[in-house]
């Protein structure tokens, strides 16, 4: 009982953060969608931080350093600190200077007049869009999951059915309706300040659950002598290519439509350097406490016994609520629910504020033309549209969700590959729109193809030469982009003199 | 703009590739950054702990000590670049060009 009624204490808050925020709100299209590009060095940090951070953090990581060993910090964090930042910089500025210049808010806005090419967009949005899809339903499901397991047993009348514990269809429309609450009333503003305060609570929870954990076990020096020197090790868990082609894989950072939102809320240029210095810091300070406990829990036993902490048997994703149920208070089992919660969330509204913002930009208005909507009424049209997909994904929750966790990571490759699109538009002149659709429709279908030969993801070991499937999808970006853009017609003058201004006044 | 060594340049994308610094300075230090980030990319491939257990101050295994250490060096470098590499006038320009919040234009050409 008392983890619900700290879960529920964490969501008023946020709900009281929301209306505080909306004070701040200047109302029109340009607030709800990009904040107005006001944002500051501190919460622009936070709320991209908070987005690219999910329940994978917390969870995740703790379950796959059980399961492999800690080769899960390198092939997972330190990777995604290198690319993430570099991302950021090559990237995010980049874009954040051309949003600014040139008006836009959202991606596809951004490639359509790269390529001078309305089409490109109607590609690109059902990809962009399609690939969230995996990513909101690991969140709801992720949430649904955490609090059914530390609420078991607690409402024995009320949910029978669920062994006392608060149903995850419950939790996910909990969860749904509270992130749409506060982006409703502020959108990307909104986001942003709760991302700020989720982010905090996420480190300060896997912090603390790090510390607590430590102690009852006798000390971290003692923790640590009791793991499996097996999980300590790389060999035997993880082959040197599988771990450098996990390095691919932060790529999608470049991709992801809701981080090319985040950078366009920054007030300035000099906005995004605490985020690059920051960024790796902040991955030391989420994963390697939640990667230690999940390296204690392979030999953890109850402090004067000889029960194992973890059963054997127990699934993976179960351990990290074990060792904290386990090993701390009923309290603190709430307080880390909570962090991973907001782990949860904080990826969750800033995706729903850009899937609303594409819709309305790149679909709506572009097929009903500039003039027909007020800025009201588009602020409005994106509700309406963020309405449909959560309800959508809530839907989706509900049928057989087996193997939606493996579904991440090709949701991930999925965007990693099509990465070099942006690098391209960005820093290549000769990049033109018969090589860019070639390259995204050529990958697209690898990626199918891919995933259909993955048993739709269901084999977690598919390897392609021994490297991650998003290797060979990469390629194929890389590879169609360059042999067909140099076959064909360069872009016009006019384009090349708008992206690449000259060099010497 | 910016005038180094008396010739007058503008911050423009991709600034990897452009100057907001006389050359001279900021060549050095940028190449400089650009070879730690590849040496970065090298050590990443710890190969040489893959088999060893051993823990360093009886907690990190060394494979995760070096980890942690690789991605403190990745902030040192993430630093040094907003330092030496970062394109300072890139605000004013910016600000200089922006435009009023536009409504996407449907564009004339199409595929």
């Amino acid at each position: 009982m008392t983890p619900v009624i700290i879960i529920g204490a964490y969501l008023a808050l946020l709900i009281v953060l929301a209306l505080l925020s909306n004070r701040y709100f200047r109302g029109g299209a340009a607030d709800y969608f990009v904040a107005s590009r006001s944002l500051g060095p501190f919460v622009l940090f936070m709320a991209v931080y908070g987005t690219t951070m999910t329940a994978f953090a917390m969870v995740g990581s703790t379950a796959e350093t059980y399961e492999i060993g800690v080769g899960t910090f390198g092939k997972l964090a330190s990777w995604s600190a290198l690319v993430h930042s570099a991302c950021f910089f090559l990237i995010g500025v980049p874009l954040w200077s051309l949003g600014k210049r040139h008006g836009y808010m959202t991606q596809v806005e951004f490639f359509r007049d790269r390529f001078q090419s309305p089409g490109i967009g109607y590609v690109l949005f059902p990809l962009l869009v399609g690939l969230l899809i995996p990513y909101f339903l690991i969140g709801l499901l992720g949430a649904g999951s955490v609090v059914s397991g530390v609420t078991t047993n607690a409402f024995p009348e009320l949910f029978a059915a669920t062994r006392g514990a608060v149903p995850p269809a419950l939790t996910s429309a909990v969860i749904s309706a509270v992130v749409l609450f506060y982006i409703f009333i502020g959108g990307a503003r909104s986001a942003a300040w709760a991302n700020t305060f989720q982010t905090l609570v996420f480190i300060a929870m896997g912090l603390l659950a790090f510390w607590l954990i430590a102690v009852k076990l006798g000390g971290m020096e003692s923790a640590s002598q009791l793991a499996n020197p097996a999980k300590a090790v790389r060999e035997g868990n993880m082959t040197e290519l599988q771990f450098f082609s996990y390095g691919l894989i932060p790529l999608s950072a470049a991709m992801f439509p809701h981080l090319f939102q985040n950078f366009l809320t920054a007030r300035s240029a000099k906005t995004f350097k605490l985020l690059l210095v920051g960024h790796p810091i902040c991955m030391i300070l989420t994963w390697v406490p939640c990667v230690l406990i999940g390296f204690w829990a392979t030999g953890a036993i109850m402090p004067g016994t000889e029960t194992a902490v973890i059963p054997a048997g127990a699934s993976a994703n179960a351990v990290l609520g074990l060792m904290v149920g386990k090993l701390t208070t009923p309290v603190i089992s709430g307080l880390v629910t909570a962090g991973i919660l907001a782990a949860i969330m904080s990826s969750l509204d800033s995706q729903f504020v850009a899937v609303g913002t594409m819709f309305t930009r790149d679909i709506v208005v572009q097929q009903y033309g500039r003039d027909r909507f007020s800025d009201t009424q588009m602020v409005w049209l994106a509700r309406g549209f963020i309405v449909c997909i959560v309800i959508i994904t809530f839907l989706l929750t509900l049928i057989e969700t087996r193997q939606i966790f493996a579904l991440g990571v090709w949701c991930f490759s999925g965007y990693a590959a099509l990465s070099p699109l942006i690098f391209a538009a960005i820093y290549w002149k000769r990049t033109t729109r018969a090589g860019a659709f070639a390259a995204v429709y050529l990958t697209a279908a690898v990626w199918l193809g891919l995933f259909v030969a993955s048993d739709y993801g269901a084999d977690r070991k598919f390897l392609i030469g021994g490297m991650l499937p998003v290797t060979a999808m990469l390629a194929t970006c890389v590879i169609t982009l360059v042999v067909v853009s140099l076959l064909t017609k360069p872009p016009s003058d006019e384009t090349l003199a708008k992206f690449f201004p000259p060099k010497t006044a | 703009m910016i005038v180094a060594g008396g010739v007058t340049r503008q911050p423009q994308l991709p600034w990897l590739l452009s100057d907001s610094a006389p050359v001279s300075y900021s060549m050095s230090k940028r190449t400089l950054i650009l070879l730690f980030f590849l040496l970065l990319l090298v050590l990443h491939q710890d190969f040489w702990w893959r088999s060893d257990a051993t823990l360093v101050l009886g907690i990190f295994p060394v494979s995760l000590a070096y980890h942690i250490g690789w991605t403190l060096l990745v902030a040192v470098g993430w630093f040094l670049v907003t330092k030496f590499c970062w394109p300072h006038a890139l605000d004013e320009e910016v600000s200089k060009g922006a435009n009023p919040e536009r409504k996407p234009q449907p564009h004339s050409s199409s595929r």
